[in-house]
């Protein structure tokens, strides 16, 4: 997908003025985060388990090499194939040419963030290929042509209103004057529509949310079934992962379970958790003939060893972006690639570029939920804060922030001319703010008084007032 | 692709800030299995307990839940919540052993067909491997006798699972898997089952059916 990163400030007015995207967003802003929190109030040994997911995977990081092998190993063991890929376009020429030696006409896909980071759906359709996404919100936004929102509810910026014109529009061997008021009626529509899909399809394409080194599977995790339709249905499955998703056993598999769906949806468990390992075998009824593995880097071996190395971590749960307030006030189309959110905003610059998507480390409050609520302890403040440093060394911030910093840095060298101007702002202010202590419009700050009133500075400065009462402090 | 192999590799080696020295480690670490903090809940005395919960856990998952004292009371159970779903009374059954002593005879009216699900099929049942009373979770292990589209394809998915095979947490059922099909060898495909499919991507509203089955019935057998 084409990134808009570059127009973040753009994007972001855009989506304000959206009223529709507005409405959605409050609903959202509630929901998970609720959730998230009742299930981790059934299972006290929540922090515990946030710690030794932490250290599982700190410990396949520092041996990632050994452990691709291994996983490679145990894949080949059981009569699958392994396709390392060093970028998107390896990845894309690799899953085209396992399409065309099945001789694919459509494609069937559960989910993969990785899919949308490479763009194969753009890719398989430019070589006749047919692709077609089977998770609910992924299918919508892919009759409506548009990006996912989010990463685990990608249509979470549309009304149902929207989903159901969008179904009159696209399913058009239906009555056009049906009635599609109710999601049930919605969802009941689009699961006739992909059965024949699922039934249909010569390759399917999953993600993996984990690659398992003791025994060659991969895992997935959808609610909706849909993975496992997409594995086991047509003569050939490929799994497309990229590298950080090895875990070393089936016992570490579960610890990270146990953090992830509370961590997401707020469920002790998503519906289908999937490990899949080789094509079928001799004697089965199902599955597929072939089993493909994509090992996709795309930037990651980059971040090891680097002070992004943490990001690695990430269970794509959607946690940080859950809680996060710039995004709930922006929604994930602003950010302008693949991974919206505070996870998008330190994982975006490193694979598509600082500059490019320089303004999404600034694209937070720093407030920090985001740590708070990372089922793997992945410092998301501090890396955002890293890659505004490297933004300032590149000289990427935009002119006024650049100017205006340096102006302060002038004044804060020399405390007396410091303390006069101060004083003499903070004066000004108080007599703009009036009455009621709330200043309506403040040149140059146009942007914060636009939307709400900016408050007057209280009494004299703290200089005066240390000067005034230091005997009683100290 | 083997220089794409061989490049990835050297670069994770350059950049790869060890904490264990070696592949040494890796095996081991691979061999020993160690666990992570295991949750209380699944830690329950005895095998009473532990289906309980099991059944409690299950029921909030959105699992419809029922216990029989044996094999004997499945015909009546299948046939009575196939009429509550207002489906007809026919039934793909997978050639699981387990089945062998079922008295289908019990329930003239129902057809029960084998061998593997198709489209036409509004309901199969199963055998579970192992259940896992901790979060009410079905491990569904493939093979010929339990293919794993039975549990996908149709409307309805029923399963049948001995008490005697819950435990109370995910690593105990690995345990087993390794005890019963040798050290890292895996079923083709492994399903953890929580609750029936389900979807919230239109607005939230959380909806049971999204492409596998609506309802999913568990039948708990005492005695087997």
């Amino acid at each position: 997908m084409k990134s808009t990163a570059s127009q973040f400030p753009q994007n972001a007015r855009e989506a304000l003025a959206d009223e529709t995207l507005q409405n959605v967003l409050e609903n959202f802003a509630d929901g998970f985060p609720r959730k998230r929190a009742a299930a981790i109030s059934r299972l006290d040994e929540f922090d515990d388990l946030r710690d030794a997911a932490r250290d599982i995977k700190n410990h396949v990081l520092a041996n990632l090499d050994t452990y691709l092998t291994r996983f490679e190993e145990r894949v080949l063991e059981n009569g699958g194939q392994v396709h390392w890929c060093r970028d998107a376009a390896e990845a894309c020429q690799t899953i085209l040419e396992i399409c065309q030696a099945a001789n694919a006409r459509t494609v069937t896909k559960s989910k993969s963030m990785i899919g949308e980071e490479i763009a194969i759906n753009d890719f398989l359709e430019r070589h006749d290929i047919e692709p077609v996404e089977t998770d609910l919100g992924e299918y919508i936004i892919q009759l409506r042509e548009e990006p996912p929102s989010h990463i685990i509810a990608p249509a979470i910026h549309l009304s149902k209103e929207q989903v159901a014109e969008t179904f009159v529009e696209k399913h058009t061997d239906r009555d056009p004057d049906r009635t599609l008021t109710e999601p049930r009626v919605m969802l009941d529509e689009a699961r006739a529509e992909l059965r024949g899909k699922f039934l249909g399809a010569d390759v399917g394409l999953t993600g993996a949310n984990m690659l398992v080194a003791e025994t060659g599977s991969i895992a997935t995790v959808t609610n909706e079934g849909n993975a496992d339709l997409t594995m086991g249905l047509p003569r050939v499955h490929v799994a497309l992962a990229s590298i950080e998703k090895i875990v070393p056993t089936l016992e570490d598999a579960s610890t990270i379970l146990r953090v992830l769906a509370r961590s997401a949806t707020g469920q002790e468990m998503s519906v289908y958790t999937t490990f899949a390992t080789g094509p079928k075998r001799s004697d089965d009824l199902d599955g597929p003939e072939q089993f493909h593995v994509v090992l996709l880097d795309n930037g990651r071996s980059e971040l090891l060893g680097s002070e992004f190395q943490d990001i690695l971590r990430c269970i794509r749960c959607g946690s940080c972006i859950n809680h996060c307030p710039v995004y709930s006030t922006v929604g994930g189309h602003a950010y302008g690639w693949v991974y919206p959110g505070p996870m998008g905003s330190v994982l975006s610059p490193a694979l598509i570029g600082l500059e490019d998507a320089h303004h999404l480390p600034n694209a937070s409050t720093l407030c920090g939920k985001c740590e708070t609520v990372c089922p793997m302890h992945i410092p998301l403040p501090r890396m955002l804060r890293s890659w505004r440093t490297r933004q300032v060394e590149q000289n990427l911030q935009a002119a006024t922030s650049r100017y205006g910093l340096e102006l302060w840095a002038f004044m804060a060298k020399r405390p007396r001319l410091y303390r006069v101007f101060s004083a003499m702002a903070s004066r000004v202010l108080r007599m703009m703010a009036g009455k009621n202590a709330r200043i309506r419009w403040l040149p140059l700050g146009g942007g914060w008084t636009s939307k709400r009133d900016m408050p007057a500075p209280q009494g004299p400065t703290f200089m005066s007032q240390w000067k005034q009462n230091r005997d009683r402090y100290s | 692709m083997t220089e794409a192999r061989a490049h990835i590799l050297s670069k994770l080696n350059r950049a790869i800030v060890r904490e264990d020295i070696g592949a040494g480690s890796v095996d081991d670490r691979i061999a020993t299995h160690n666990t992570g903090p295991l949750p209380k809940r699944g830690q329950d005395p005895d095998q009473a307990a532990l289906a309980a919960r099991f059944v409690q856990e299950s029921d909030l998952a959105g699992s419809d839940i029922q216990q029989l004292a044996s094999r004997d009371d499945v015909p009546a159970v299948v046939a009575a919540y196939l009429r509550s779903k207002n489906l007809p009374p026919e039934l793909r059954v997978s050639s699981d052993d387990i089945f062998g002593g079922v008295p289908w005879e019990g329930e003239p009216g129902l057809t029960i067909r084998d061998g593997v699900v198709d489209a036409a099929d509004g309901a199969a049942l199963s055998a579970a491997f192992a259940g896992v009373a901790e979060t009410g979770t079905l491990i569904m292990a493939s093979s010929p006798d339990n293919p794993a589209m039975h549990a996908f394809v149709p409307l309805v998915h029923m399963v049948i699972l001995p008490e005697s095979r819950i435990s109370g947490n995910y690593e105990a059922v690995w345990a087993d898997l390794r005890h019963q099909f040798g050290a890292q060898v895996m079923p083709r495909m492994l399903n953890m089952i929580t609750g029936p499919s389900r979807t919230a991507d239109i607005e939230q509203t959380l909806l049971m059916g999204a492409h596998g089955p609506q309802s999913l019935l568990i039948m708990v057998i005492g005695d087997l």
